[in-house]
């Protein structure tokens, strides 16, 4: 358990600062609920499950769907993790439920507040034709097919960018005349739809550009010979608002002269864009004074250092089986 | 030759006067900011009363206001150990703070306190939870709270 603990990126020394502050020894006066939940929607899940322990109230609290809503919002809001894994989980995922029909071409995972239902879409190539599968999370779960879309163009490692606010899954896929275009499923109507990517017939030929997500929006990372290229989608599927977010130079030890290293963008703080290499190296570029860091992650018995995938994550306390969980709780109180 | 600088009056729950900075208070606190947009302060004759704050928690409530409006543009270290150092109080000081920067709407103080009482909590066990949140009655049957402790030792 201890090796497989996230590495959390801490940006600056403030929470040992303020624990050290912290002089009371005696009780704090009772709180009132209202702000008793403002401290535990600070508190990272995990604790939260433990800590469902301390009295029926805060159980009560905890275990309450808003609170998980709410908790997830700000949880997204704020700087994320990241975990290193052999393998994507939504991979496996995918790979488990599509094993047993056909070859799975793409996949992906996202929210459709609309409906407040998470949803996992799985496009397979069966023996004879494709199939679109989308389930949702509940006692119940259903699949259902969709319209037909050209599946065998789609780029990449075929996971799907979900945008939050949008309710939209996004994939490349190529097309003949036009180079690429933006594939995008709404998780609402479950309707695929197309927008055009950044430039049109200037993307180079053995690189393929890739989707990402950069401050909640669709974004896009291109190489372009001497440097990476960040485009944002400031109006999700308007694509007139593709902006040149920033340019990203080749660096030595990017060993781009290969062609072989793609650089995959993770996230941006304030002026810092943390991406990770195909070999799984990360770096981190402040695109205001141009200088590289390349922080070494030490590698655990867990992740060995070769073939690593690199995710962001929030931590939540939604899960498939979250309203089970409340039915538990009925029962027992 | 500048204007004089706006003063607002801040009035304790012991009826003691503060005179006050109005930008320092608009900046920081939203109540106060709604009330001198919306005009229900007059400066020539009102003060803010504040029932439930007493003097020695408004005055470091000011201190701070005052503080982060003068050296929003010192080093983040700089003021992160100020504020450790404003928040170095008893159990009674925070929890009169927490309430005063609640009712007062002060966003980047609620944060701060709010922050300091997570890591009262974080990596502690249970039972010593329920001390520092003065919790006496968990309201747990005796069966679940054995049962709880049965099936997680290791959160006691």
């Amino acid at each position: 358990m201890t090796n497989k603990k996230p590495l959390r990126v801490i940006r600056n020394g403030r929470k040992r600062l303020l624990s050290s502050a912290v002089t009371s020894s005696r009780p704090l006066p009772v709180l009132p609920d209202e702000l008793i939940r403002e401290i535990l929607l600070r508190l990272p899940a995990r604790s939260l499950l433990r800590l469902q322990s301390v009295c029926s109230s805060w159980r009560t609290l905890i275990s309450s769907s808003q609170f998980a809503n709410d908790h997830v919002r700000r949880s997204i809001a704020a700087d994320p993790c990241f975990r290193r894994h052999e393998k994507p989980c939504l991979y496996w995922i995918g790979i488990l439920i599509a094993g047993n029909w056909g070859f799975l071409i793409a996949s992906g995972f996202g929210y459709d507040h609309v409906n407040d239902k998470y949803k996992l879409v799985e496009i397979l190539h069966e023996i004879t034709k494709c199939a679109i599968r989308i389930y949702t999370f509940c006692r119940n779960p259903c699949k259902s097919a969709i319209q037909d879309i050209p599946i065998g163009s789609i780029k990449g490692d075929g996971r799907g960018v979900f945008v939050p606010g949008t309710a939209t899954l996004n994939w490349i896929r190529s097309h003949s005349t036009i180079d690429f275009l933006v594939l995008s499923l709404n998780l609402v109507n479950e309707i695929f739809t197309e927008f055009s990517m950044p430039l049109n017939n200037q993307y180079n030929k053995t690189i393929f550009p890739q989707l990402c997500l950069l401050r909640n929006c669709l974004a896009c990372f291109n190489h372009e010979k001497i440097h990476w290229s960040v485009w944002v989608m400031k109006e999700y599927g308007v694509s007139q608002s593709w902006t040149k977010f920033v340019i990203i130079p080749c660096h030595p030890r990017l060993s781009s002269r290969l062609s072989g290293d793609h650089l995959r963008p993770l996230y941006i703080w304030k002026n810092v864009i943390m991406a990770v290499t195909s070999s799984s190296k990360i770096v981190l570029y402040n695109f205001d004074n141009g200088s590289f860091k390349f922080p070494v992650l030490e590698p655990t018995s867990a992740s060995p250092s070769v073939g690593l995938y690199v995710h962001i994550y929030h931590e939540s306390l939604v899960s498939p089986s979250y309203r089970g969980l409340q039915v538990a709780h009925l029962k027992s109180g | 030759m500048g204007s004089p600088v706006k003063k607002i009056m801040l009035c304790s729950s012991e009826k003691e006067i503060f005179s006050v900075e109005e930008q320092v208070m608009v900046q920081h606190s939203v109540i106060i900011n709604n009330m001198i947009e919306d005009g229900s302060y007059n400066h020539e004759e009102s003060k803010i009363p504040l029932d439930c704050v007493d003097s020695k928690t408004l005055k470091k409530v000011i201190d701070y206001c005052t503080h982060h409006t003068h050296h929003h543009n010192d080093n983040q270290e700089d003021l992160e150990a100020w504020d450790a150092q404003f928040l170095n109080v008893d159990s009674n000081g925070l929890y009169d703070l927490l309430m005063a920067a609640n009712y007062l709407e002060i966003r980047n103080l609620l944060d701060l306190i709010y922050g300091t009482i997570k890591n009262m909590i974080k990596g502690k066990k249970i039972d010593e939870i329920r001390r520092i949140f003065n919790i006496k009655d968990h309201g747990f049957t005796p069966e679940e709270e054995e049962q709880n402790r049965k099936e997680y030792p290791h959160f006691y």
